[in-house]
């Protein structure tokens, strides 16, 4: 698969897919939830802004990767659960890989002098 | 799967769900309730944008658009009566002399003979070789079909087809109607299904009926195979209804009965003289080519048996060659020219009246420039904006379609009254079901006015302006019938 950033809207979106097929790695998770796994993980550095959540877990579903189902939340509030597919699973170490190759990618170009030494 | 109302409802409460966990959190936090909310709101971001942009991962919000479109397309339309039905008018006026003149075009030439593979059919017929023929071509007389019939190698099967007007007795009525004297094996020679009935049976005078005639003078009633019909005072039983679309192998007459020949001779032994006759040339010869055998040696083939009818008929056949009459391409042939002039001719007509009604448009769009001046300041894009106007010429144009098949259909219900007169009276049919109609709309459309690009007036008309965007539906299945009205 390519790396290349054609179009910077569709990269954001996967990022963003990725980060949310990330968090449900470690188990089922309601919207609310999702976001504020997302902002503390990344010490409040990523501040998703909430709503966005909603069209990319759609999008998700839309293509198999989750699936989503009725629970009750901590505080017994009904909320929609979102799970993990085995698709989603192998999606997610598909764009992990891409992620470390363009992550990889401008840390060489930011840091050259640092790998030198390194070295 | 699809955007509905329950999808709308549970996207609604889920964001509700989560606003309302947001505001707990801030609430635990120690805000005041309402700046909890707040908070928690401006958070979220834009609740109607994000609840479509999820819309929009559904794909159907686009035909939501659209329907919103032609919703308001048809406000615009009602809000300037007077422009509309001047545009549609032009368009249906010269629509329905299109539809017309094609209707009988691709009756006449670019349909193919309604019957199984009509590559393999040819006609048999004879050539006139003397110079100072009166005609060149001949038909075949019933005596020289059956000679043709029983030497000719080439064929997998020959069939005979005479027309002729016969008397039918309906309910006390007589009727007048165009029959056609067939060979017992027509249908299945041209390889045409019987719609219902088991068809030409040897133990009783039987006899076909077509699909309209059926309908027209039976109410199409599912009991009628069985039943008896007298035909010039004769009894027949019917034993089989044609398929709607087979109008028989004339190329504007549709027969109503087909009667097998050996039946009649059987039932009127006075008529075996005339037509043991070989100087009558009135029948025609359907042959189907055996597969495998080049239409050459076919030809060859005939040639020779007509040499063979010559020197055992001096009399009557001394001068006439047998011959092949490849039907199919000389419609075909015979069809590209007149199709490219008639094209040429209604194009010339359509694109008069796109013109004119992109004159209409034009004006229309001055007058609405301050409505889309104040539309783009709010933020319409301008694909929106032409999807719009786009829309509408739709609109309006499919109105106009409308109306120029009805113009189209009283006008061929007019034509039969400008042929000449004729022993047995002509009426067109209109066959405009929904399965033949839209169809052979489409496809006609699609494939001889753009395939063939031979339609200027089309295309130069869905280029000139979007107002043409509805293509004349210049196809339509129509079929001409004679039918007597006593």
């Amino acid at each position: 698969m390519s790396t290349s950033v054609e179009d910077p809207i569709a990269f954001l979106q996967g990022t963003l897919d990725m980060l949310i097929l990330r968090t449900l790695l470690l188990g089922a998770a309601h919207g609310h939830a999702i976001a504020h796994a997302i902002e503390r993980n990344s010490d409040d550095v990523l501040q998703v802004e909430q709503g966005s959540l909603y069209p990319a877990l759609h999008r998700l579903i839309k293509r198999g990767w989750i699936q989503a189902e009725d629970g009750l939340s901590e505080n017994n509030r009904r909320a929609k659960y979102y799970h993990l597919t085995a698709k989603g699973r192998t999606q997610l170490t598909v764009e992990n890989g891409r992620w470390e190759k363009f992550a990889g990618a401008i840390a060489r170009i930011m840091r050259p002098a640092e790998l030198e030494a390194d070295l | 799967m699809r955007w509905n109302r329950r999808m709308e409802e549970e996207l609604a409460r889920d964001i509700a769900d989560h606003i309302a966990m947001e505001t707990e959190e801030n609430v635990a936090r120690g805000m005041s309730p309402a700046e909890a909310r707040y908070a928690a709101l401006r958070k979220f971001g834009n609740v109607a944008r994000v609840k479509e942009e999820t819309r929009s991962v559904w794909v159907w919000n686009w035909l939501d658009t659209c329907y919103a479109d032609v919703r308001h397309a048809l406000r615009r339309i009602r809000r300037s009566p007077g422009t509309a039905a001047l545009a549609v008018l032009s368009l249906a006026l010269a629509f329905a002399p299109n539809v017309t003149v094609f209707s009988v075009m691709d009756r006449l030439f670019l349909t193919p003979l309604p019957v199984k593979a009509p590559r393999e059919i040819v006609q048999i017929e004879f050539q006139d070789t003397r110079p100072t023929a009166n005609f060149q071509y001949l038909k075949v007389s019933y005596s020289d079909f059956q000679d043709f019939r029983h030497s000719l190698k080439s064929f997998s099967g020959l069939a005979y087809q005479l027309g002729r007007g016969s008397m039918v007795a309906l309910n006390g009525r007589r009727v007048l109607v165009y029959a056609n004297l067939v060979s017992e094996d027509y249908f299945s020679v041209l390889g045409v299904p019987i719609l219902s009935g088991p068809g030409f049976l040897k133990n009783r005078p039987s006899l076909v009926i077509s699909h309209g005639f059926w309908v027209r003078e039976f109410e199409g009633r599912p009991d009628i195979v069985g039943r008896t019909l007298l035909v010039d005072g004769r009894a027949f039983t019917i034993d089989g209804v044609a398929t709607p679309d087979f109008h028989g192998t004339d190329k504007i007459l549709s027969p109503d009965l087909w009667i097998p020949v050996e039946t009649l001779l059987q039932l009127q032994p006075g008529l075996r003289a005339d037509m043991e006759r070989r100087d009558t040339h009135d029948g025609t010869v359907w042959a189907r080519l055996r597969p495998g055998v080049p239409p050459a040696q076919a030809a060859a083939e005939v040639a020779s048996v007509g040499r063979e009818l010559a020197r055992r008929w001096p009399a009557t056949n001394r001068y006439l060659a047998g011959y092949t009459y490849d039907e199919l391409a000389d419609r075909e042939r015979g069809g590209k020219n007149v199709t490219a002039i008639g094209v040429f001719l209604l194009g010339i007509l359509l694109a008069v009246a796109c013109a004119n009604v992109a004159g209409i448009l034009l004006a229309r769009a001055e007058e609405r420039r301050h409505e889309t001046a104040i539309r783009q300041a709010l933020g319409a894009s301008r694909a929106r904006l032409v999807r719009e106007w786009m829309v509408e010429s739709a609109v309006l144009s499919s109105i106009a379609a409308a109306l120029g098949l009805a113009g189209a259909k009283v006008l061929m219900n007019l034509l039969p009254g400008l042929l000449p007169s004729m022993v047995v009276p002509i009426h067109f049919e209109f066959s405009f079901g929904l399965e033949s109609g839209c169809t052979r709309l489409c496809w006609c459309v699609f494939r001889r006015s753009l395939s063939d690009s031979s339609r200027p007036g089309a295309a130069l008309a869905r280029t000139c302006f979007p107002a043409c965007a509805g293509i004349p539906p210049s196809a339509s299945c129509a079929s001409a019938s004679p039918s007597a009205v006593c």
